[in-house]
């Protein structure tokens, strides 16, 4: 058999033998012999090559029986010769990735035939043996990673207070303003300042309010904001902006607005008090339309400056100059009936809650809103109580810590402790050292470690 | 007896110092420290700020700490770091140590002894070779006084005692074995390794290498090292180290126990670097832990009498020491007890001694019993029981000659707690053992 | 031969001269987190732990948290020996008697007495042990025994 022959001589060249001595070997085997003889012997490439270069099975034969024809259709070679793809690219002229790949490849694996520019490479290059110090790429989490780099998270909110007296000034402040401009006849929900800007210094502003502004309770059970200083309801109601300024400005200023509205609307639909802002529009529309008293356009006109159509909503930022602790003269008084003042109207409550989750960052859930109808339950809300703390705190400032014969420690007390105590470690240190072995851990090359590349 | 006026002369131990490590001693450390670092000595808990006093005895040529190294002074932690790199714990953490604390109340120490010194008293001079900081100079004292409480105890309480059972005895009570037990008894545990992060509550020490430890890179024993050869002379001769004494002369020239003083005193005055180099040789080899504890327990007693006083120091004796069982009577080993109870009589003035059998049965049996007595004219010296007759007599010669040694007063009183313009009735102390 | 002597070491005697209580040191471990150790956090922040700490200052207190495990006191002796128990559950007071039981103890283990002896004494007895040797000894005359 003239095939035959053919593999066993070219089996024996590449030294592929039968373990049994039969002349036959498999499909698979034959092909790698094949290619391994292509490769290494120059001398088999004048083999005459097969019509089906994938094997040496005759699938013409078959395909002329199955197609009952003597020109079958498709292509001469299906299983040898380039497929139908690379055909085309190579009419178009486009290069085969994956051909370029393995000439790369194959061009690398016999570094005798290293090209200079095929690899970027600089004259203190060194082939790496491990994967230390190398880059990773295409890790766990990678993509979301380049990802958040590029495109930070902004909030609309303002990062969340945690002090505790801050937000009871928040409160106190939203409640002086919102009734403030109820006193004034404003619309209660307005675009309040962004990051503060017009008030030249807030402390200035809160130092006031702790002591100008008192509410008083009268029979009924409502709340009435009493100022001392006229001055300040000014300040509060020059600080708003109005939510809709659809009459009398300036062309420029309409496609700004109109985006903000688009805006706010589209926030307004995520938060889902879809209701009652359409609600305070309309108001706002209509006591605005009403009272166009000239006081209140000039400074309308003057914030109309694009920073301020910036919404009350962006976070503040670090040009308000609290401390992180807020003295105590900053601070509402105590013994004010400001906590208990009656939030049951909705206007009111809604105005109110607005303005304190803008200045604390902190959203009041849903269902709790219902329940709250005085500033006290709303700060029960807002200020969370502090963690409890862990024992050894508790006893530290115990007078078990001050007697001589007793000890007290914050964290588990381990083996190195004592070690330490005996004086042991230093030498355990030494030795582990000398050995290149880590003194606390696992050895080197842990999953841990690599995880935290 | 005058008493010694040693609270006054106590100055190396007790006043506060200001003085700067010295630069000998910086070799002991691991890392080169800083040239202000201070550490300091006193009564009262030492505070940075507190500690910067002029001592009197400063010498001229020595320049003042200056208060500015305190305000540039690093963070805690710094401080911390530095501090654990000095050869033995600072003085100021002995505050901080509760296992020290503890120690304190459970020997019921006075409480004007501080914790700081309870705390020099646990650093041995292996650990630390500055003596104003380890308990050499404490344990010397020490070891005198224990060696003064417990002889006297002894002698008065069996004046007749051969001196060679009195040297038994002394080290029974407070040889360094004994002092090892008490150091463990007290509960006192011993550091891995010496340096300023340990507890000062434990004992730092430098300790030996152990015999069965291997030598480093080899699988040899260090017991089993060949020990360097040293010229056979022979006999040593008077002078040498080695040689016997007899014990008169042992009583003036060995230490308590009747051992040999390596290194006398008249030694290091003549070559004082001896003293140096006996540091040097603890520092680099090590102790054993009997070594250590002895030196404790030395310098804690010291240290008692230093700052609390004589009769302090001499409860702290009798409670510690003192009351610690001996039977005497198994401390006596005999050679020849018939001879020596043959002189012994002759000396005194006895009829010389007869043995006479006192009872007897089973003679011709497997296992007779004899009781005999052994008589000086008609009185009974001693008694013995034996399985032979010889054997019953050697014991009636040992039971006399114990009566004899172990005579004790009934009334004990001890030259050193003797008061002052009281009446003082000398104490009998015989002339010691019979010489053969 | 002069007299010899042999070198042997004194016994102690706790308590004849000063009293060394055994009890060195007291570890109390406790947990912030596991439910069993609410009896053990009471006790440690209640007066009961200073008070007791303060009557004897002898024993060396240690308080630390053992996080995920049952409270647990520990005493270590001078012997050497440690005695632990479990304090799961208990009451702030029945911590307290656990202390004392640890604080009397003396690291021995705990054993059968041999023979019901309650007291041991490294003294001899007093007037000596029996011996057929002396005193109360009897003699036969003709056919009667007469003790001498």
């Amino acid at each position: 058999m003239a095939p035959a022959s053919r593999i066993g001589a070219i089996a024996s060249r590449t030294s592929l033998h039968t373990t049994s001595g039969s002349s036959y070997t498999c499909l698979q085997c034959r092909l790698l012999s094949y290619r391994a003889a292509q490769k290494s012997n120059s001398s088999t490439k004048h083999l005459p090559s097969r019509r089906h270069a994938s094997g040496f099975i005759n699938t013409e034969k078959w395909r002329k029986k199955i197609w009952g024809s003597e020109n079958p259709p498709g292509q001469e070679d299906p299983y040898g010769a380039p497929g139908a793809l690379d055909q085309r690219r190579r009419e178009q002229g486009v290069e085969d990735p994956e051909q370029s790949a393995k000439e790369v490849e194959t061009s690398v694996e016999d570094p005798d035939d290293v090209e200079e520019d095929v690899t970027p490479r600089g004259p203190h290059y060194k082939r790496a043996t491990t994967w230390e110090g190398l880059e990773r790429v295409g890790y766990r989490n990678w993509g979301k990673e380049q990802f958040d780099e590029n495109y930070p998270f902004e909030g609309f909110m303002d990062p969340k207070l945690e002090s505790r007296e801050k937000i009871v000034t928040a409160v106190h402040r939203a409640l002086v303003e919102v009734f403030a401009l109820k006193q004034a006849d404003f619309p209660l929900v307005m675009d309040y300042d962004a990051g503060d800007v017009f008030l030249d210094n807030v402390d200035d502003f809160l130092l006031r309010l702790a002591k100008e502004a008192r509410f008083e309770i009268d029979a009924t059970g409502e709340g009435h904001l009493v100022l001392e200083d006229q001055e300040l309801q000014e300040i509060i109601v020059g600080s708003v902006t109005p939510r809709e300024d659809a009459d009398e400005e300036d062309e420029d200023s309409e496609d700004d607005i109109q985006y903000v509205e688009e805006r706010e609307e589209d926030r307004n639909l995520k938060e889902g008090e879809n209701s009652e802002r359409l609600a305070q529009k309309e108001v706002g529309d209509a006591s605005r339309l009403e009272t166009s008293s000239p006081a209140i356009e000039p400074q309308v006109v003057e914030i109309e400056s694009p920073a301020e159509f910036e919404t009350s909503d962006q976070p503040v930022t670090d040009e308000i100059p609290n401390p992180s602790s807020i003295p105590d003269r900053l601070l509402p008084p105590v013994d004010n009936h400001w906590r208990n003042v009656s939030l049951r109207n909705p206007e009111i409550k809604f105005a109110v809650l607005k303005r304190v989750m803008q200045l604390t960052g902190i959203r009041i859930p849903d269902p709790d809103i219902a329940n709250i109808t005085n500033p006290k339950l709303l700060l029960a809300h807002l200020v969370k109580k502090p963690k409890p703390k862990k024992l050894a705190e508790n006893l530290l400032a115990n007078e078990v810590a001050e007697l001589p014969n007793v000890q007290i420690w914050e964290r588990r007390y381990t083996p190195i402790h004592k070690e330490k105590e005996i004086g042991r470690w230093k030498i355990i240190e030494q030795e582990l050292e000398k050995r290149g072995l880590p003194a606390t851990g696992d050895r080197i090359g842990s999953r841990s470690e690599a995880l935290n590349v | 007896m005058k008493a010694l006026r040693l609270l006054r002369r106590s100055g190396s131990v007790l006043s506060p110092r200001t003085r700067p490590c010295c630069f000998i001693h910086q070799t002991q450390y691991r890392n080169p420290l800083p040239l202000n670092i201070f550490r300091l000595q006193s009564t009262a808990p030492a505070q940075y700020q507190s500690a910067i006093e002029r001592e009197d005895d400063l010498e001229p040529g020595e320049t003042e700490p200056t208060e500015d190294f305190f305000h540039n002074a690093p963070t805690q932690e710094e401080r911390e770091s530095i501090l654990s790199q000095l050869p033995s714990p600072h003085p100021q953490h002995a505050h901080k140590s509760a296992r020290l604390s503890a120690l304190h109340a459970r020997l019921m120490l006075p409480p004007r002894l501080p914790l700081e010194t309870l705390a020099r008293c646990l650093v041995d001079p292996s650990a630390d070779i500055d003596p104003h900081f380890n308990n050499s100079s404490l344990s010397i004292l020490g070891y005198d006084l224990l060696g003064l409480y417990t002889s006297e105890a002894v002698l008065c309480r069996h004046p007749r005692l051969p001196t060679e059972v009195m040297f038994a005895a002394m080290w029974a009570y407070c040889g360094p074995k004994t002092l090892a037990a008490i150091t463990r008894e007290w509960g006192v545990e011993v550091a891995a390794a010496p340096g300023g992060e340990v507890d000062p509550g434990y004992l730092q020490c430098k300790h030996i290498e152990a015999g069965n430890a291997s030598v480093e890179g080899t699988g040899v024993q260090v017991k089993d090292l060949p020990i360097l050869a040293t010229d056979p002379k022979g006999k040593p001769m008077l002078g040498e180290p080695g040689w016997r004494r007899g014990v008169s002369s042992r009583t003036v020239k060995s230490d308590h126990f009747g051992d040999e003083i390596k290194r006398t005193v008249l030694d290091y005055a003549e070559r004082p670097e001896l003293r140096q180099e006996d540091l040097q040789r603890k520092l680099e080899k090590g102790v054993t832990l009997e070594t250590a504890s002895t030196n404790f327990v030395r310098a804690l007693m010291g240290a008692v009498y230093l700052h609390a006083g004589k009769k302090a120091a001499y409860n702290f004796f009798k409670a510690h020491i003192l009351s610690r069982h001996l039977d005497f009577s198994k401390l006596f080993e005999f050679r020849q007890p018939t001879r020596d109870l043959s002189r012994l009589c002759a000396r005194e003035g006895f009829e010389s001694p007869v043995a006479r059998i006192l009872s007897e049965t089973g003679r011709k049996s497997r296992s007779p019993v004899f009781v005999v007595g052994v008589f000086a004219g008609k009185d009974k010296l001693g008694e013995g029981s034996g399985s032979s007759l010889d054997e019953a007599r050697i014991r009636a010669a040992v039971g006399a000659l114990k009566g004899w040694y172990l005579y004790s007063p009934l009334e004990v009183n001890v030259p050193s707690q003797a008061e002052r313009g009281g009446n003082w009735e000398p104490v009998m102390v015989d002339g010691g053992e019979v010489v053969v | 031969m002069p007299v010899q002597a042999i070198r042997t070491t004194s016994t102690a005697r706790n308590g004849v001269g000063a009293f060394i209580l055994q009890c060195k040191r007291l570890d109390f471990h406790y947990c912030d987190h596991w439910g069993s150790s609410k009896g053990m956090n009471t006790f440690l922040r209640s007066p009961l732990i200073a008070r007791f700490a303060a009557a004897h200052p002898q024993i060396q207190i240690h308080i630390s948290p053992r996080p995920n495990t049952h409270p647990i006191i520990r005493g270590l002796y001078i012997n050497g020996r440690e005695k632990v128990i479990c304090v799961r559950n208990l009451e702030k007071e029945q911590i307290l008697q656990k202390a004392e039981l640890l604080r009397d103890a003396n690291g021995e283990k705990v054993r059968r007495m041999k023979g019901g002896r309650l007291v041991g004494s490294l003294n001899e007895s007093v007037r000596g042990v029996w011996d057929p040797f002396h005193g109360g000894n009897k003699e036969i005359i003709g056919d009667r025994i007469v003790s001498s």
